[in-house]
């Protein structure tokens, strides 16, 4: 309670002074400290100048009282006041004496003049002592009462043998008023404290001068300091009044100065960086478009050489098949159209595997779903690989479990593709012992709606070794040595591995040198619901039954035409020709065909522009037609399709299919003849 | 010297007297001389005797001017006596020193001429086969000075007297105003020395200042100028300077009365004439009344006595006021005030 009585002026007085300013609290500090000096030095000078005053006066008092003594000599040896009087005026006319009194040794006045002072005027006389001086006997608030003993002044000599005795003879007493000794002290302080004041006001004003030239660098720093706190960039202050003050000025401006320029060199790297980015940007969608422009131009240029390829590639295999028919050919000439059509074959593998991959991974390729029947898959696989096998000596044996379903959705088409890659590898590179493929299920998923399957092909050939064994997964590579090679683009276990993906599973190897291969891949597939059972096609078809059928052949290559001129009429049907889409549109309301075969590349009017004429126009608009193309490609399908067509085929085709989708269009029953197609 | 005439004689004298041993100019010094050398007796004549020479002492305070040249002045008037063959003693003021008796035996000194209250002191004190002559004092109880023959300062009355009726022949009566306890041996020579010259001496007694001052007050109311005159003795106690002295010469010269001195101070304050001691003089008589006292031939005449070695000084002012012709009375005069 007492500490916090004691501390509240305290904490005041901090808190006043808290809200004061330096040049405030300077010249508090200064005002108060100059007014204490001055009215203590005043103070002190008075008193010292009143006692020096005092001290004076008392001398002069006391020399005063000692001269009246000495003229009273006479008058108090005689008893005659007359012989003092003089002396008592002359004494009286002294400032400040108030009475004068001399007085006999028996203390008896014998003359007394003056006024008579209060308390003073019956004071006893001391008695005789052997004091010889004047001396103050007594003093009051107004007056001094001096006393000096008259004595007979007798000097000694070496010469008198017995000392003489001085007399006593009486006293005299002057009063003195200490009116004066008030009036000087009341003067000297007056003076000194008037003094004093002013030269504290002369003091503080310098003070103030020099508080102010003090504190106007502080100020325009404090100034400076919030301008640059509120964000001003370019602050500087002064460097001006005393070193200190510079120093710290100084400081501000370098600080001020280093921050300045670090923003700058922020601001310049934040500007550089946005422009760095958007260069790196601009260059990325240059990079970009110039990729995607190259991506193009490669699909255009793919697709281009495929059209171009396979065009004459379809005369070639076309008419080979078409000898082939000639049942006169000798065996030479057969074996010779064999290695022709082959040729062909593998001609156009290594187009359609080029175009595939490049598709692929382009990301172009989607999957087609549809309901497969895998116990038919295999089937097929089954009639195409083991005419290989057979043809190597080789056993192939297919391994269907017994619980698989009876249909999954699968891309139908990319599933045989991987598949009969991975068994015609199998077989290319097994020179004796099995070729084995094994379908099984491993599990079901989602309630058994899903089903995962696993396919696995596996021979007894030569074996990849290990540091073969991702290698051979890469476009155009293939295991071993280059004189080991067997014949292929290299492109088969890439694209398999590519499509094995994208339908969400991925293609293994385990392989030992020697000892074999194993290729195998998982995929889950929905359950679908069971197909009809496809009738199977056969190829060696001479003839239909029913009445002839017209099918107008269009192309704007003489070969193309020729070719399935060639084919088609041996097998009955009447054929027209045109040579583009115009002579298509002119020639169909007066020789009416039962379906067009459609080449979409020609030119005055292309096939894609004929076709949707015809279905816009009144006749013939149902009419099927089969649209064909030696550009492969999905989208040449789709756009095909979009215009009209009942089907797409891509140029050069197998004979076979070809006849089986002329029989579904025109619901033909065809007329077999049993012909060797090998 | 001051106009004494000029001026009322209260102011003049008031500062005069207030002063008048504090002078240091040269002719105080003079004046001191002059009123030791006047005491002494000139006309004294000591036969020259060299065994006694060897055992003379001469013992005075060691003490500053101006009263170290009166003293060595006599010791000079003492030397040239004796012939240079004695022993000086300076004695500091207030000391008695116990190995001196010892130190004048072994010297054997067999008679001390003794200086000054100091020199009296000591001499007192010693060997009573040791002669003293003292000299340098103004007066001596009368118990003391019977051991021993005392030079008194105070001029002879006789020879005071004779300059008053030289230079007033008209005088019939000397008026004095002493203390019996100084100076009653000098009045009791006075009126012998009176009666010599015609005149009558009055002598007023008073012990204390009181009472001088009240006879001094009797006796100038009733004073005759032609005829009354009054005498200033060497007297403490009845010449008190500060006061008393200005009353009275203002009184004098107010009154036309002749006042003299027996110390020439006074002459030069207002007082008509003075005689004072011829130290030299003073000196030799006193190491002639030494020698003699060896020579076994008798002791000094012992007792007080009289100063006859005594120079005239006079003050020409006051004569001039008074109306007395100086040189009429045909006698040598050593010192004039005011100085000219």
């Amino acid at each position: 309670m007492t500490g916090a009585q004691t501390s509240l002026p305290a904490r005041q007085l901090a808190r006043m002074l808290k809200g004061m300013t330096f040049q405030q609290q300077i010249a508090i500090a200064m005002a108060v400290g100059v007014l204490c000096m001055a009215l203590f030095s005043s103070v002190g000078s008075a008193w010292q100048g009143s006692q020096q005053v005092r001290d004076n006066l008392i001398q002069q008092s006391l020399r005063i009282a000692s001269s009246l003594a000495n003229q009273s000599k006479l008058a108090l040896l005689s008893g005659s006041p007359d012989n003092a009087a003089e002396a008592v005026a002359a004494t009286l006319a002294f400032p400040d004496v108030l009475r004068v009194e001399v007085r006999k040794t028996d203390g008896k006045v014998l003359l007394a003049k003056g006024i008579m002072t209060k308390g003073q005027s019956d004071l006893p006389m001391p008695a005789q002592t052997a004091v010889r001086e004047a001396y103050l006997e007594s003093e009051t608030d107004d007056a001094w009462r001096f006393v000096a003993p008259v004595w007979t002044a007798r000097s000694e000599t070496p010469f008198d043998v017995v000392a003489p005795t001085d007399e006593f003879l009486g006293h005299v007493v002057v009063v003195l008023s200490k009116a004066t000794l008030g009036r000087m002290v009341a003067n000297i302080f007056m003076v000194n404290m008037l003094s004093s004041f002013f030269f504290a006001g002369v003091f503080l004003i310098v003070i103030r001068f020099l508080c102010a030239r003090l504190t106007r660098p502080l100020d325009m720093l404090s100034s400076a300091m919030s301008r640059a706190e509120q964000g001003e960039v370019q602050v500087r202050t002064p460097v001006d009044g005393p070193r200190d003050i510079q120093a710290m000025a100084q400081a501000f401006n370098r600080m001020i100065a280093a921050l300045q320029e670090r923003g700058e060199e922020l601001q310049s790297h934040r500007d550089h960086l946005e422009e760095l980015v958007g260069r790196r940007t601009t260059e990325l969608q240059m990079a970009k478009e110039r990729a995607e422009i190259a991506s193009q131009a490669k699909s255009d240029f793919l697709a281009r050489m495929s059209h171009e390829l396979r065009t004459p590639l379809n005369a070639i295999m076309g008419y080979a098949q078409i000898l082939k028919m000639d049942r006169t050919l000798t065996e030479r000439q057969l074996t010779c159209l064999n290695t022709i059509h082959g040729s062909g074959e593998h001609l156009l593998m290594l187009i359609v595997d080029i175009l595939d991959l490049s598709q692929i991974e382009a990301g172009k390729t989607e999957l087609h779903l549809a309901a497969v029947d895998p116990k038919a898959l295999t089937n097929m696989l089954d009639d195409i690989i083991r005419i290989k096998a057979v043809e190597k000596q080789l056993t192939f044996v297919v391994e269907a479990a017994q619980d698989l379903p009876q249909a999954v959705m699968l891309d139908e088409k990319r599933l045989r593709q991987v598949l009969l890659n991975l068994l015609s590898n199998a077989v290319k590179f097994t020179q004796q012992g099995v070729v084995n493929l094994r379908i099984q299920i491993v599990g079901r998923e989602k309630g058994d709606d899903q089903v995962r399957m696993r396919f696995e092909v596996q021979d007894s050939g030569v074996g990849v070794r290990p540091e073969d064994q991702q290698r051979i997964f890469e476009p155009f590579e293939q295991a071993g040595d280059s004189r080991s090679r067997a014949a292929g683009t290299g492109l088969g276990l890439a694209i398999s591995r590519q499509l094995v993906r994208l339908m969400g599973g991925d293609l293994h190897v385990r392989s030992e040198v020697g000892a074999g291969s194993l290729f195998w891949f998982e995929l889950t597939a929905p359950l679908a619901s069971a197909l009809p059972h496809a009738v199977s096609q056969r190829v060696d078809v001479n003839g239909y039954e029913g009445p002839r059928k017209r099918i107008l052949v269009v192309d704007d290559v003489p070969a193309n035409r020729l070719m399935l001129v060639e084919l088609l009429r041996p097998l009955g049907f009447e054929i027209c020709e045109a040579i583009h889409g115009q002579d298509v549109l002119d020639q169909i309301p007066s020789n009416t065909p039962d379906l067009i075969l459609m080449d979409l590349a020609m030119p005055v009017m292309d096939g894609l522009e004929a076709t949707r004429r015809i279905r816009a126009g009144h006749v013939c608009a149902d009419v099927p037609i089969i649209a064909l193309s030696a550009n492969a490609s999905r989208q040449h399908s789709e756009q095909a399709m979009a215009a009209g067509a009942t089907l797409f085929m891509s140029k050069p085709f197998e004979r076979s299919e070809l006849l089986s989708h002329l029989g579904a269009c025109l619901s033909l029953t065809w007329i077999h003849a049993g012909v060797d197609l090998r | 010297m001051e106009d004494v005439g000029s001026h009322p004689v209260g102011q003049q004298m008031g500062s005069f007297l207030f002063s008048a041993w504090r002078v240091r100019h040269k002719v105080a010094r003079l004046l001191l001389m002059a009123v030791l050398g006047s005491l002494m007796y000139a006309g004294m004549a000591v036969a020259d005797d060299d065994a006694g020479r060897a055992s003379l002492a001469v013992v005075y305070p060691d003490i500053g001017e101006p009263y170290r040249s009166v003293f060595s002045a006599i010791i000079e008037g003492i030397e040239e006596r004796a012939r240079g063959k004695i022993a000086s003693f300076p004695i500091v003021a207030g000391a008695n020193p116990p190995a001196l008796s010892e130190e004048l035996r072994h010297r054997n000194v067999r008679a001390v001429i003794a200086l000054g209250r100091s020199g009296l002191k000591v001499a007192s004190g010693l060997d009573r086969q040791i002669n003293v002559v003292a000299g340098g004092v103004l007066s001596v109880p009368e118990s003391e000075a019977q051991g021993m023959m005392v030079q008194s300062l105070a001029p002879d009355p006789a020879l005071l007297f004779a300059r008053l009726k030289s230079f007033m022949p008209g005088a019939k009566r000397v008026i004095v105003v002493y203390d019996p306890k100084q100076n009653e041996w000098l009045i009791r020579l006075a009126k012998d020395a009176a009666k010599a010259q015609g005149l009558e001496l009055v002598a007023l007694d008073a012990d204390d200042l009181k009472t001088a001052v009240r006879r001094y007050q009797d006796v100038m109311g009733s004073m005759n100028g032609r005829r009354d005159v009054l005498w200033l003795p060497q007297d403490s106690t009845t010449v008190e300077e500060s006061a008393v002295l200005p009353l009275v010469l203002r009184e004098a010269w107010n009154q036309s009365f002749v006042v003299f001195s027996s110390n020439v101070v006074h002459v030069r304050r207002g007082a008509l004439f003075s005689l004072y001691p011829d130290n030299t003089e003073m000196g030799r008589f006193l190491a002639g009344a030494a020698l003699a006292s060896l020579q076994g031939n008798g002791a000094p005449q012992r007792g007080i006595q009289t100063l006859k070695q005594v120079l005239t000084a006079v003050n020409t002012r006051t004569a001039e006021h008074l109306g007395i012709d100086l040189r009429a009375s045909q006698q040598r005069i050593h010192l004039i005030f005011p100085e000219q």
